[in-house]
């Protein structure tokens, strides 16, 4: 078992056309339900879902030639894992200049797995504001939800097993666009 | 600085043989053999049986003023001091009212300018009143015009060891010194 | 980090770092409506106080509640304490109520330390002052400040040029200050009389003198030390005017300041003693904020030492 756990068993899921391809349809979908309703607020998770939510608005610009705000919301101190891990450093949070009252609120991730990250960020939500809506964009859905949660929006679904890794590469962070899956399928953890 | 020229003469220069001082300027420009020197212009000063030394300093006296001007005054002190030798004096701080602020010291030391025949440094008081109890104000009477740097509370003695330590560390701030009689005032 | 603070000289530069940057997301919370997180909810902050400090008790405690710690005010005077009961008994007692942190004030230097290494309690200990020794958390706040002000709020303090003046030898402020701000790569100058240097403060990284002036046009900061007046009647100096004159910071020696520089005090201020009232009310006094700066930095560590897992004696992390 362990000699197929190398570099060579990652393979890639999406590459940059079709994440650029995806974006391009989640901001669509956005721009459909929001019937033109100019109370859309973007809300990356960082690190990654900071650059997708700005993609997302610039692609929305280009369709429907006006300015989404986009901000960033870290959920550490909501975690529910705090205690199985040394004290984590903190991300940036940044609400756009119009807050968030009674908007429509899309937070942006790049994964979705266990739902955990969504309910930490809808109760930092809660402490910030009360909006209209919340609604949920994400890259990814890898399955594996131990919460009652579920995305507005899906780049791609990826069925996964839980031993695999999911690693989503974007060209502002990591230099490159990219997904990639690594370790066994075979539903195995560890 | 004068620019007068003066020549003194026949001067024994710490008590040796009889020379001849030039003094341009305010400095000593030359020494000859007695005699030998050029009169050109100068003031001569006929200095023949006397003794040429540096100036005096008398670190300890007692000008009295302000308030015993009955015994002595900056003035008189001044007098007395050069008649005897001496170029500057530092006069103690245990006057009425006691130099212990900068408002006392800087009239001796302007009462000494005025005279203009010594420099006279007044000492300032280390305590109040010479008390012992607390701490004259010695950083106002060090950057006063009298730029006081010698403090003493002279015979009433600094008794209490811990005042002591703390004169002697604040007067770092301004490179000034303390001086004390060796003596324990409760013992004599 | 490591599990206690008890010296500004626990923390190297990347923990030093990792706290002002936490404390300025934390710092956020202030303008929200909602001024509190759940990260802390199920433990046990215990302010210990043997001390009387009103500000620095309700700082801690506004943070430890800001992150949904239950925070016990254990206060000396009026407690067993008083009754002579020992600081060992005092910590037992509190671990048996399960304190996860206690924040310690006490007259005597090094109660922080025998609390923390005694093995009396399992908790994180912070020293939020201790005798004339340090106060670590004082100092985060000011180099805090001092970044927001000089650094643009990012990075360390590299170059800047700190003027620290007043009762070096009884304060735990300057102590924690000079320690930690060299960590940052400040150039710091404790300005005092040489009655109120500390014995050895020649092995401090810093530099000393007893002329404020000379240190002022080229300060970025200038933060003035409480001076208290018992301490004429101990003969650190002669007389409030004379300390006032020649250590003071009145508007003529703020406006030799250079245009950007700050003014701090860690309160509570002597006004027209240390610091003239005009100058502690400028705009270029950044007193007040400091206090606000307290709150954000006391949350950073609470949430460092107590927000993640548990970790052995003396583990880092």
């Amino acid at each position: 078992m362990s000699a197929a756990r190398t570099p060579d068993d990652t393979r890639t899921v999406l590459d940059a056309a079709e994440i650029t391809r995806a974006l391009t349809r989640v901001a669509h979908e956005i721009v459909e339900r929001a019937k033109g309703a100019d109370d859309l607020v973007l809300l990356g998770i960082p690190t990654r879902g900071v650059f997708l939510a700005q993609r997302v608005a610039e692609r929305i610009r280009a369709i429907e030639d006006r300015e989404v705000p986009v901000g960033a919301l870290d959920i550490t101190m909501y975690r529910d894992d705090l205690r199985r891990a040394p004290a984590r450093a903190l991300l940036p949070t940044e609400i756009p200049p119009g807050g968030i009252d009674d908007k429509v609120v899309v937070l942006v991730d790049d994964v979705l797995y266990s739902g955990r990250t969504i309910r930490a960020a809808l109760d930092a939500i809660n402490d910030i504001g009360r909006p209209r809506a919340v609604q949920l964009a994400v890259l990814v859905d890898r399955g594996h939800r131990e919460l009652p949660i579920r995305a507005d929006y899906v780049g791609k679904n990826i069925p996964t097993s839980k031993s695999e890794k999911v690693h989503v590469l974007v060209a502002e962070h990591d230099g490159e666009d990219a997904v990639r899956i690594s370790g066994h399928a075979n539903g195995e953890d560890q | 600085m004068s620019s007068t020229t003066y020549v003194i003469r026949h001067a024994q220069v710490l008590g040796g043989e009889p020379a001849d001082l030039v003094l341009r300027d305010g400095v000593i420009a030359e020494v000859t053999a007695g005699g030998a020197a050029s009169a050109d212009g100068a003031t001569e000063i006929d200095a023949t049986g006397l003794v040429a030394l540096p100036g005096l300093v008398d670190l300890h006296t007692h000008l009295r003023e302000p308030g015993r001007e009955d015994a002595e005054t900056v003035e008189s002190g001044s007098r007395a001091a050069a008649a005897g030798g001496f170029t500057a004096v530092f006069a103690m701080a245990n006057t009425d009212p006691v130099a212990d602020t900068a408002g006392t010291v800087e009239q001796v030391w302007r009462l000494g300018h005025e005279a203009g025949l010594v420099d006279v440094q007044p000492v300032g008081a280390v305590t109040l009143g010479l008390g012992g109890q607390q701490l004259a104000e010695l950083g106002a009477m060090a950057t006063s015009a009298a730029q006081v740097r010698v403090f003493s509370d002279d015979g009433k003695c600094v008794h209490d060891a811990v005042i002591m330590r703390r004169a002697l560390e604040y007067v770092k701030a301004f490179d000034g010194v303390v001086a004390q009689h060796a003596q324990e005032p409760r013992l004599t | 980090m490591k599990r206690h603070l008890l010296s500004a000289a626990d923390l190297d530069r990347d923990d030093a770092l990792l706290v002002l940057d936490t404390a300025a997301e934390l710092a956020q919370l202030t303008d929200r409506a909602v001024k509190k997180l759940p990260t802390l909810r199920g433990r046990t902050v215990v302010n210990l106080f043997f001390e009387d400090s009103t500000r620095t008790r309700i700082s801690f405690e506004a943070a430890a509640k800001r992150l949904s710690a239950d925070v016990i005010n254990f206060s000396a005077k009026g407690s067993s304490v008083s009754k002579g009961e020992s600081l060992k008994d005092t910590a037992l007692t509190l671990e048996a109520m399960g304190a996860d942190a206690v924040v310690i004030r006490h007259h005597a230097s090094g109660a922080p330390h025998r609390l923390a290494h005694s093995g009396w309690i399992q908790g994180s200990v912070v020293n939020a002052g201790d005798g004339t020794h340090e106060h670590p958390t004082q100092s985060l706040l000011d180099a805090f400040t001092m970044r927001r002000h000089l650094a643009g709020g990012k990075g360390d303090l590299e170059g800047r040029k700190i003027t620290i003046v007043g009762d070096v030898l009884h304060s735990r402020v300057a102590r924690s200050n000079v320690l930690l701000l060299a960590t940052l790569g400040a150039e710091v100058t404790l300005v005092a009389p040489p009655t109120l240097l500390p014995v050895g403060v020649e092995t401090w990284p810093c530099a000393t003198s007893y002329d404020f002036d000379a240190h002022l046009k080229d300060a970025d900061a200038v933060m003035m030390l409480r001076v208290q007046r018992e301490r004429m009647n101990a003969a650190f100096f002669p007389s409030a005017r004379e300390y006032s004159r020649r250590y003071g910071l009145d508007a003529r020696r703020m406006a030799q300041m250079p245009d950007h520089a700050i003014v701090m005090h860690p309160g509570p201020m002597n006004r027209g003693m240390e610091i003239a009232a005009e100058v502690a009310d400028a705009p270029r006094s950044v007193i007040v904020e400091q206090v606000a700066n307290g709150v954000s930095v006391r949350m950073a560590v609470l949430y460092l030492l107590l927000g993640g897992a548990t970790l052995g004696d003396g583990t880092e992390a």
